[in-house]
């Protein structure tokens, strides 16, 4: 029995009815307007992130902690890292060595100087310029998006303290202390366009995070895992997003209409695949911009819907990207489809775009499930 | 009488306070009384409250150890004597033996019963024939059964990623149980024992109610910024109502002729007051609003919708004839959910 037949049975039970409704109270939706350069904005201040950690603690760095900043040269740096290198190689190899500089440096049980990080940071700040065009990445909208994914995306806000309390992993802390840092200055920048009301709102609201995340590193009652409510930052996480919607005027939960959100993943998707055969880096960043919507907003039901089309869309992002810091060098080698034999390239390459096409098919599928 | 003072645990003997309480009831001898109960989750205690009053009369604590215990949902019997709740711990990945569902005996106040429901239920609804109580248990992804006499489980079945509200048809055959991460109403057939359907509604669905026919179900998206209404019949949505997707709705409440819809919208302070013969919103209120309501209920006259507010810790009452917030009562931290109880008259 193929695939396909096997998937109908089980979309029999679901809905094929779901009345459409209009969304456009705001007038932008960043994560359909930018999919791709959101993405690699995240990629960007997640780095940074890191680099505030490099130099928030000293050597020697905890294990895990030490795993975070080394994470620089990791999945974060492949959303961006072909785009650079198309756009300004120079900056990208200067780049590529900063980062290295401070990988090194925390395996070598070193501190990451201020010096060095301060330069990877300008880098990064060129990177940012040199990737995101002006006429996006200084819109409200757009900032919008980048502080709803530091403040719920993996690594951001909410999930930094679910998973320090509630897996006893206390240094994913600190991660998401950096990202709130980020996300008071972001908010400094759009607060201009609040209403009295909002600012008031999104501040109690930061100022609940803040008490959650008091200092950098793990407090105490973090530590000892005791009786702590991991979802705690999510509550004032998601109202603050909320908040951040009305006052950047922009949809930031794309989630909402979901056969439109699986229809457009195929398409951006479909884009890059054809990409694949000569530019597999880049094409591989459009690959880490659809996981991440795919697996906050569709992962989940596609489960239920359709449970065959769940699993093949797993197996064929981890063909083509690296989710996590714990892969190793060769993974992430993989994961920007750079394969190291010569030899092995032209199987590789159609094995990339095979699994990129196999994403867009599963899409497709996904999208017809949900009643799209 | 400060609250503290008249804090008891559940189970403990209440005595002569409790016969004080009774002797300052102001409802005559010929009139059920009403009592509001709020489930107060970082508090881990319930907000008793007086409807002839509006005043706070009790607190009951549920645990000594609030920020680690929480309640959440609650239901009320068919007949308003018992209040039950959900409570659990903050670890939805563990079992422990804080996840359960507590009778609460509205005459009393006393407990009533108590019985393991394993997976952090979350919220609860009691069949219309009162003898089984469903629970979403949100850890494990399940919507469970529960002899009320026993307290036995005596069905269990997969549901939605993230399953939050439950709801029991009036003609006792259907469960519906909604999931947060999957967007979804999973239909449940008691007779048959099994899931009969997986339905997509707005995003992020929180609460389920049927209307008092049963022929619709309405069900709040938080996300989404809707309600869906589900044909009940069919087993397909066919309308859904937007709120803006600011509204951010949680608990909703159907008055008791089925004409109107209330639905307490977290992120604007305000409570949609919704025609359900066209599906429209009539009204807003959001003057004296307390901040971020969640939980909502109305009495059973229908005269009077209590909603429970989560950052202000506090009660706003709201009149249904003028739709206008006339009080507003302290509760306890992190209000959640509301329940209307009935104190039969003769008592």
């Amino acid at each position: 029995m193929t695939r396909r037949s096997l998937l109908f049975p089980v979309l029999a039970m679901g809905s094929m009815l779901v009345p459409a409704t209009s969304f456009a109270q705001y007038a932008s939706s960043p994560f359909y307007d930018h999919t791709v350069a959101l993405s690699q904005a995240y990629g960007i201040e997640a780095v940074v992130l890191r680099l505030d950690l490099a130099t928030e603690f000293s050597a020697p760095y905890d294990d895990e902690l030490a795993e975070t900043i080394e994470g620089v040269t990791g999945p974060d740096y492949a959303r961006f890292k072909g785009t650079l290198e198309q756009q300004d190689p120079a900056l990208a190899a200067d780049l590529a060595a900063a980062l290295d500089e401070v990988a090194e440096a925390v395996e070598a049980g070193n501190d990451v100087t201020e010096a060095v990080a301060t330069t990877a940071r300008e880098l990064l700040a060129k990177a940012y310029a040199a990737i995101i065009p002006a006429e996006v990445r200084d819109t409200d909208a757009f900032m919008g998006g980048v502080m709803i994914n530091l403040l719920l995306a993996e690594g951001g806000v909410a999930e930094g303290y679910e998973e320090a309390v509630e897996n006893a992993e206390p240094w994913e802390y600190p991660i998401g202390w950096a990202a709130l840092q980020r996300v008071k200055a972001l908010w400094a920048d759009v607060a201009a366009a609040a209403t009295p009301q909002q600012l008031e709102d999104g501040e109690e609201m930061l100022a609940q995070l803040d008490t959650l995340y008091p200092q950098a590193e793990p407090p105490e009652s973090v530590v000892a895992m005791v009786g702590l409510n991991p979802e705690e930052a999510e509550s004032p996480s998601q109202r603050l997003g909320g908040i951040l919607e009305t006052v950047v005027n922009a949809d930031l939960y794309p989630g909402r209409e979901l056969p439109r959100l699986a229809a457009h993943l195929a398409t951006v998707t479909k884009e890059a695949c054809a990409a694949y055969a000569e530019q597999p880096e880049i094409a591989a960043e459009t690959i880490y911009a659809v996981h991440d919507l795919y697996d906050a907003h569709l992962a989940d039901v596609a489960g239920l819907f359709a449970p065959e089309a769940e699993e093949q869309a797993g197996t064929s992002f981890a063909a083509l990207i690296s989710a996590d810091d714990d892969d190793d060098d060769e993974r992430e080698a993989e994961a920007a489809g750079i394969p190291e034999e010569e030899e092995e390239k032209g199987e590789e390459q159609r094995s990339a775009a095979e699994s990129c096409a196999q994403i867009t098919e599963t899409l497709i599928e996904l999208r017809t499930a949900l009643g799209g | 009488m400060t609250h503290s003072t008249r804090r008891k645990r559940i189970g403990a003997s209440v005595g002569v306070a409790i016969g004080a309480l009774f002797a300052a009831l102001p409802a005559t001898a010929q009139e059920d009384s009403y009592r509001v109960y709020v489930a107060n989750e970082f508090g881990a205690d319930i907000t008793v409250i007086d409807t002839a009053t509006d005043e706070v009369v009790q607190t009951i604590t549920i645990s000594d150890r609030p920020g680690e215990v929480r309640p959440r949902g609650m239901a009320v019997s068919p007949n308003g004597e018992t209040i039950y709740l959900s409570v659990s711990d903050f670890y939805p990945e563990r079992e422990a033996p804080e996840d359960k569902i507590l009778a609460v005996n509205v005459e009393t106040n006393e407990a009533a019963g108590e019985f393991r429901a394993g997976g952090n239920p979350e919220r609860i609804a009691v069949s219309p024939d009162g003898t089984q109580i469903w629970a979403s248990l949100e850890a494990l992804a399940q919507g469970a059964g529960y002899d009320v006499a026993t307290g036995e489980r005596f069905a269990v079945h997969r549901v939605g990623v993230e399953a939050e509200g439950v709801a029991v048809s009036p003609d006792n055959k259907w469960v519906y149980v909604t999931a947060e991460a999957t967007h979804t109403v999973t239909i449940i057939d008691i007779a048959a024992n099994k899931v009969v359907k997986h339905l997509l509604v707005g995003n992020r669905p929180r609460v389920v109610e049927f209307s008092t026919d049963g022929k619709r179900a309405y069900v709040s998206a938080e996300i989404g910024g809707v309600i869906s209404v589900i044909d009940t019949e069919q087993q397909v949505v066919t309308d859904t109502i937007n709120l803006g997707l600011d509204s951010r709705p949680v608990e909703v409440a159907v008055a008791p002729d089925g004409k109107r819809l209330y639905v307490a919208g977290g992120g604007t302070s305000a409570v949609y007051v919704i025609d359900t013969e066209s599906n429209e919103v009539i009204e807003t209120i959001t003057e004296r609003m307390g901040r971020r309501p969640w939980g909502i209920a109305i009495t059973p006259d229908g005269q009077r919708v209590y909603t429970a507010n989560g950052l202000s810790d506090s009660v706003s009452v709201i009149d249904t004839s003028t739709l206008q917030v006339i009080n507003n009562i302290p509760a306890g931290r992190g209000a959640h959910s509301v329940e209307i109880g009935v104190v039969p008259a003769n008592d």
